[in-house]
């Protein structure tokens, strides 16, 4: 298929030098070379299952916890090897139904997040043999989920009036962290018509709770990142931007052709460009990785500085969710494409 | 005490309130609620259709023409297994339409459709069906509420039913390879060839000649009839005319006819376009739907004794036909 290109007017150059500029302007304060591209390799991450199931990986201390959301199970491999199962499908105590999220604390204690009856979101919290030792139920659809030292549960919950509600491992609600921020406070004044409206799906979040049991957030419609202490009073709030990203700050608002080459998701009854897919906290290398919606992985300090970009080259599509192992190597996986994909650097 | 017109009206509103707050908490079972047998009758016999001493599900769907492969596949499943083990099992359309008429005359389909007219009422003792696309209603022998599903797949059903029957569920999540090789017998299947403006008929018999099949299994009907008939599309402009093999798709008996046909008029694909009947057999099993083969269509070339010259996913097809692999390694097959 022939693309037309358009013609490059006087106009158009000077533009074009200007985000040239920008783009310098930006890299530079990142530092030099700090944008590194990677490629997407095909990844062998585990035998025998269908990946079409998976939903989330996460290793610790050796062993692989797999989320089989398609099997309503939690797998564990050691060695490339199924080593244990918890839960089947149902809606009893320590069954699970399309689990949706996992956590493995310090403790090799596992979260799990899933659905009861219709919407309600069910957390069962189990130790390291696979034994029940808690459980209660939400009775609202929730977005984000975190866990701290001391096993309280965090959960993204705007309709509740703050970002975060903090559950006890009993399921008490015995906090609320974050005010909601309005839309127009990041997109601009001219969207303030749309506060209300959009008010829940703006503050849906991604969490991370750090070793320091600092509460981490980003929001998957705004390019916007905070820090908050274990008191839950607020560190830092920041806005994150890159040059890919930039755009996604209009086809957010716009749609139209453009925003059909980025993820979206309908969240509240809106179908939405997704800004932040994913949020990942590495204790080791105090790190913060952000997916962002250009599909570039920013990674950020413990202050909330930008550290690189890791850029993915690849023709697979359109980038969904991403993993980081014991090794430090990066996994991404593809919308449409159930494969994860190794990230091996090129430059 | 006297109470002055406005607190009346507000007392009468709270009253009215507590009293519907109080009917709706009577009118909802809950889970491990005993069911009265006679809350589901049979319109035509008058006989409460839930007994005890049975597992009792009734499956809910908004409408059979999206849900049509899934209501095949739990027919399917209910006769090949559950139904010798005394499952009883009942359907309810809300908007049925031809597609019901289409299930109902399938042979061997005889799992009752109940009228959603008549079970409304009983439905909402469990949720709105108006609020639902479909849900799954457990019931157990002792006439308890097991638990009620308000989304599922095919292979959810066949792990709840493994569940509640057997205590043990057989996950079949491997990717497994072809079970049929080369050297094998091409399986028989029952077939229909659909053609548009003309009236199918059943034929159990192709021309024993050299021919290339795809075989469409039905994990996921719509990637099937949508991106993989799209990709097919652009490949068969690519296969030789005439002069070259002869090829013909056959679809798994859980696709409906009139979305195949659709599809094919849309397209317009030119090579014999069959509906199996019978499972098929070597590509996709009546009891594990789900099961991941390496890819929803698989490229089976046979020749005149009807044995497998050839057989690989259609993406594997795809490479080595683009890169001229396959016809160098049937040289006198393409002419």
């Amino acid at each position: 298929m022939k693309k037309n290109f358009p013609v490059c007017s006087g106009r158009s150059a000077a533009a074009l030098l200007w985000i040239v500029l920008t783009c310098l302007l930006f890299s530079a304060s990142l530092g030099a070379g700090e944008i590194a591209v990677f490629k997407a390799e095909l990844a062998e991450t585990f035998t025998g299952l269908n990946v079409e199931n998976v939903s989330h990986l996460i290793q610790k201390n050796g062993i692989l916890y797999i989320l089989e959301t398609g099997n309503h199970r939690v797998l564990t491999l050691k060695n490339n090897v199924i080593s244990g199962q918890l839960g089947r499908i149902g809606q009893k105590k320590g069954e699970f139904y399309y689990p949706r999220d996992l956590i493995v604390d310090n403790k090799s204690r596992l979260y799990v997040l899933d659905f009861v009856g219709k919407s309600a979101n069910r957390v069962q919290i189990f130790d390291a043999a696979g034994e029940l030792l808690s459980g209660f139920t939400i009775a609202s659809k929730t977005w984000g989920f975190a866990v701290d030292s001391k096993g309280n549960v965090f959960l993204g919950q705007p309709h509740s009036g703050a970002l975060i509600s903090v559950f006890s491992p009993a399921g008490k609600r015995i906090a609320g962290i974050g005010n909601l921020i309005r839309p127009s406070e990041i997109y601009g004044k001219e969207y303030k018509s749309s506060d209300r409206l959009f008010k829940n799906p703006m503050n849906r979040v991604h969490i991370a709770v750090d070793e320091k049991d600092n509460t981490w957030v980003s929001f998957l419609f705004m390019p916007l990142l905070i820090k908050f202490n274990p008191a839950g009073e607020l560190l830092f709030k920041k806005v994150v931007d890159t040059p890919a990203l930039t755009p996604l700050r209009k086809i957010i608002w716009q749609g139209g052709k453009e925003s059909r080459d980025y993820l979206s998701r309908n969240i509240d009854g809106h179908q939405m460009t997704v800004i932040v897919k994913d949020m990942i906290y590495k204790p080791a290398l105090k790190e913060l990785y952000l997916l962002l919606g250009s599909d570039e992985i920013l990674v950020l300090d413990d202050g909330g500085k930008p550290r690189r970009i890791i850029k993915p080259q690849f023709v697979q599509g359109v980038l969904e969710s991403f993993f980081i192992n014991e090794a430090n190597e990066i996994l991404v996986r593809f919308f449409f494409h159930p494969e994860f994909y190794k990230l091996t650097i090129i430059k | 005490m006297k109470f002055k017109k406005f607190d009346k009206f507000w007392l009468t509103t709270l009253c009215i309130t507590l009293l519907l707050s109080c009917g709706v908490g009577e009118n909802t079972y809950k889970t491990g609620e005993e069911i009265p047998a006679s809350f589901l009758q049979n319109p035509e016999d008058t006989q409460p259709l839930i007994k005890s001493g049975h597992f009792n599900v009734i499956l809910f769907f908004n409408s059979s023409a999206s849900d049509y492969s899934l209501i095949k596949y739990i027919d399917n499943l209910y006769h090949s297994k559950y139904k010798d083990l005394g499952l009883r099992l009942f359907l309810i359309v809300k908007s049925a339409g031809h597609h019901e008429a289409g299930v109902k005359k399938e042979p061997g389909f005889d799992l009752p459709i109940l009228p959603f007219d008549r079970s409304e009422k009983a439905l909402r003792k469990f949720f709105d069906p108006y609020a639902n696309e479909r849900a799954l209603i457990v019931i157990n022998p002792g006439l308890k509420l097991e638990a009620v599903y308000f989304f599922f797949k095919e292979d959810d059903v066949r792990q709840l039913f493994e569940k509640y029957y057997f205590d043990k569920i057989t996950y079949r999540g491997e990717i497994e390879k072809e079970k049929l090789s080369t050297g094998d017998l091409f399986p028989g299947f029952s077939i229909i060839k659909l053609a548009p403006g003309r009236e199918s008929y059943l034929t159990n018999q192709v021309e024993l000649a050299p021919r290339l099949w795809f075989i469409f299994r039905s994990n996921c009907v719509s990637c099937v009839l949508n991106k993989y008939l799209r990709r097919y599309k652009s490949l068969e402009d690519k296969l030789p005319g005439k002069t070259g093999i002869a090829r013909a798709l056959i679809f798994s008996p859980y696709f409906l006819e009139d979305e195949i046909l659709k599809k094919m008029k849309h397209y317009k694909i030119a090579a014999p376009v069959y509906l199996s009947q019978d499972e098929l057999r070597g590509f996709e099993d009546y009891y594990y739907k789900d099961a991941a083969a390496a890819d929803s269509v698989s490229v089976v070339l046979t020749n005149q004794k009807n044995r497998i010259f050839y057989i690989a996913p259609f993406p594997d097809f795809v490479l080595e036909w683009e890169g001229g692999k396959f016809e160098k390694k049937f040289p006198g097959l393409f002419r």
